[in-house]
């Protein structure tokens, strides 16, 4: 993982929002076990205290739950996940139109371009 | 500076107004300092700032022209000793022990010496035990003595330029055994010039140049109040120091 | 932590010193069996000056080498790098000295027992297989004995002991006041040498004086013995006790490791 450590976003949340990404992708299963701070945070090379917060955050908001003497699980909430996942797609998409509204596109062309891009895609993955 | 640490049980260390001079030269002027336990401290400064110097003052290696060092409550000596890990900027073992007789040594003099986790280590490390320092190449002979200091259980770690002069593998092998081996009782203190290398595993950082202490602050409001690296603010604050 | 300090130098020591007695063992089991062979056969061979003289050599160096091995280990473990380790060892600084002193001593009268042994071992050996004139006196220990009495010779092995601690100090204040005065260490262990060495023998002459006017027979000085050797106890003891300070002194508050 690296991090911007000169934007405005404290590292901390950078490593949870890190984090939130490789859950919701799947790249980590639901109710998979998590390995300690230290190993987190040696693997991220990041302070320990900052990992700590970072996993402070995200049990916060629901994605890891901690067992006193087992450690820390992600939910296996499946629904959790699949509002998050939808939340996170819907601020993409607004980022997305806003910038391309700022380039001038009208919400047909917009939809265009996704539609071909995503044929394309598709196309692209069918010929494999 | 911002005061900085306030409850009394969680300080491990103490400058008060230490002052040392070596021949006319004032290597630490008026260091006023407080280290809490738990932490990840950096120590940075440019070379000759005066960094080993203060390493070498907690550790008894020198003593203080002016004012007073205090760790865990006893002025440096036999019972600070017991309670300091000290990794210097220098090859400090004999050349024809085996890396099986240092470890046993190390275990001989220090009670909190963990032998196991350094054989672990040795281990992970691919060094044979009955491998003899003068065998061994300048990386593995970091990288040993580094484990040895780690596999202490101390409450202060003093390390001296301990990614100074290494690859850049043996630097995140360093790195990651640093913070691996955190404990929540225990400070490590790393004196560095190479401060992008390190600024992501501090908690706090500390600028040292011309043997004043320019600054202590935890490393996030440096880089959130200032909008920057740690590197690049201290580059701001001491403009004149060159790039290494 | 004395104890485990002085374990640990009398195993470096003995690195060095183990193959050495081994040497001097082979050296004087060859110069006796020759000196049978010499005995049996009633023939010099040519071949026995060569071991002869190989043996003698064998005493000299080893005798110089243990000096050696004393201020050497002193220099390596505590002015160079390895400093960094002793002195942050919880040790006390009197801990680290007296194990060094100790070992020091220790070494260098093995060392000068083994040799002594193995001159007499010989010399019982040479006198009597190559009919030489030596005295048979010399090489009897019984004979001191009687001619200087027990109880002088009990102050003659203190002095030699304290003689022993002497030196050995004496080469251990030259090394931490070179170390303090300059960063070439051996320089300024040299330059300490002279200047201490110059100030003792002052302090010989001037303490010779007293001593010179108490005498008032030169002729039989052996009969003063009895109050001289206490004196010499006396001042030895005196003048280490100064030593042993100001290396403590030095280590404690004075160090310098670059």
């Amino acid at each position: 993982m690296s991090f911007e450590l000169n934007s405005e976003k404290p590292v901390y949340l950078q490593i949870m929002e890190q984090i939130e990404r490789d859950i919701l992708s799947g790249k980590y299963k639901p109710g998979d076990k998590f390995p300690s701070v230290r190993e987190l945070a040696a693997h991220a090379m990041v302070n320990p205290n900052t990992m700590q917060k970072a996993l402070a955050e995200l049990e916060r908001n629901g994605l890891v739950y901690s067992q006193r003497t087992s450690g820390r699980f992600i939910t296996d909430n499946k629904e959790l996940l699949e509002t998050m996942k939808r939340e996170i797609a819907k601020k993409e998409v607004q980022d997305f139109i806003t910038h391309m509204k700022t380039l001038g596109f009208t919400d047909q062309e917009i939809q265009r371009f996704v539609a071909a891009e995503t044929a394309q895609s598709s196309d692209h993955i069918a010929k494999l | 500076m911002k005061p900085y640490n306030t409850d009394s049980s969680d300080i491990i260390l103490t400058c008060d107004s230490v002052c040392k001079s070596f021949q006319n030269i004032h290597a630490l002027s008026n260091v006023t300092l407080t280290l809490n336990r738990g932490k990840i401290i950096g120590l940075l400064g440019a070379n000759g700032s005066g960094k080993s110097t203060l390493l070498k003052l907690i550790n008894g290696l020198l003593v203080p022209d002016k004012g007073e060092i205090m760790i865990g409550g006893h002025t440096p000596g036999v019972e600070t000793k017991k309670i300091v890990s000290y990794l210097p900027d220098a090859t400090y073992l004999s050349s024809y022990m085996t890396a099986e007789q240092i470890i046993d040594f190390f275990a001989d003099f220090y009670s909190d010496f963990d032998s196991k986790k350094a054989f672990e280590m040795l281990k992970l490390l691919n060094l044979k035990p009955e491998m003899k320092m003068k065998s061994m190449s300048k990386g593995m002979k970091e990288k040993l003595q580094l484990l040895l200091v780690m596999s202490r259980n101390a409450m202060l770690y003093c390390l001296d330029e301990p990614i100074g002069g290494v690859d850049p593998a043996t630097r995140d092998y360093i790195l990651s055994t640093i913070i691996t081996n955190y404990s929540e009782d225990a400070t490590v203190l790393i004196s560095t010039h190479l401060i992008t290398e390190i600024e992501m595993i501090l908690d706090e950082a500390i600028f040292l140049n011309n043997g004043t202490v320019m600054l202590h602050e935890s490393a996030d409001s440096i880089r959130n109040d200032n909008h920057m690296t740690i590197d690049s603010y201290f580059r701001e604050v001491f403009r004149c120091i060159p790039n290494y | 932590m004395y104890t485990k300090l002085l374990k640990h130098e009398c195993k470096a020591n003995l690195r060095y010193l183990i193959p050495l007695y081994i040497i001097l063992f082979f050296t004087t089991i060859t110069v006796i069996g020759l000196s049978y062979i010499t005995f049996i056969t009633d023939k010099l061979p040519f071949i026995t000056n060569l071991f002869f003289f190989g043996y003698i050599l064998s005493l000299i160096l080893l005798s110089a080498f243990t000096i050696v091995l004393v201020i050497y280990r002193f220099y390596k473990n505590f002015m160079t790098g390895e400093g960094y380790l002793m002195f942050t060892l919880p040790a006390s600084t009197h801990a680290l000295i007296l194990s060094k002193l100790t070992t020091a001593m220790l070494s260098i009268i093995v060392t000068f027992f083994l040799v002594f042994a193995s001159i007499f071992l010989v010399g019982n050996t040479v006198s009597r297989s190559v009919h030489l004139d030596i005295p048979m006196q010399s090489f009897s220990l019984s004979n001191y004995v009687d001619h200087l009495g027990i109880g002088n010779i009990f102050y003659l092995i203190i002095l030699v002991i304290l003689a022993i601690a002497l030196q050995t100090l004496f080469y251990y204040l030259c090394i931490s006041i070179g170390q303090m005065i300059t960063q070439n260490k051996l320089i300024g262990s040299l330059i300490a040498y002279i200047a201490l060495s110059t100030i003792l023998q002052v302090v010989a002459l001037i303490a010779i004086v007293p001593i010179g006017i108490l005498v008032k027979d030169p002729n039989n000085i052996l009969s003063y013995i009895h109050i001289l050797l206490p004196i010499m106890i006396l001042g030895s003891i005196f003048i280490t006790v100064i030593f042993y300070l100001g290396i403590h002194y030095i280590l404690k508050k004075k160090l310098n490791l670059e």
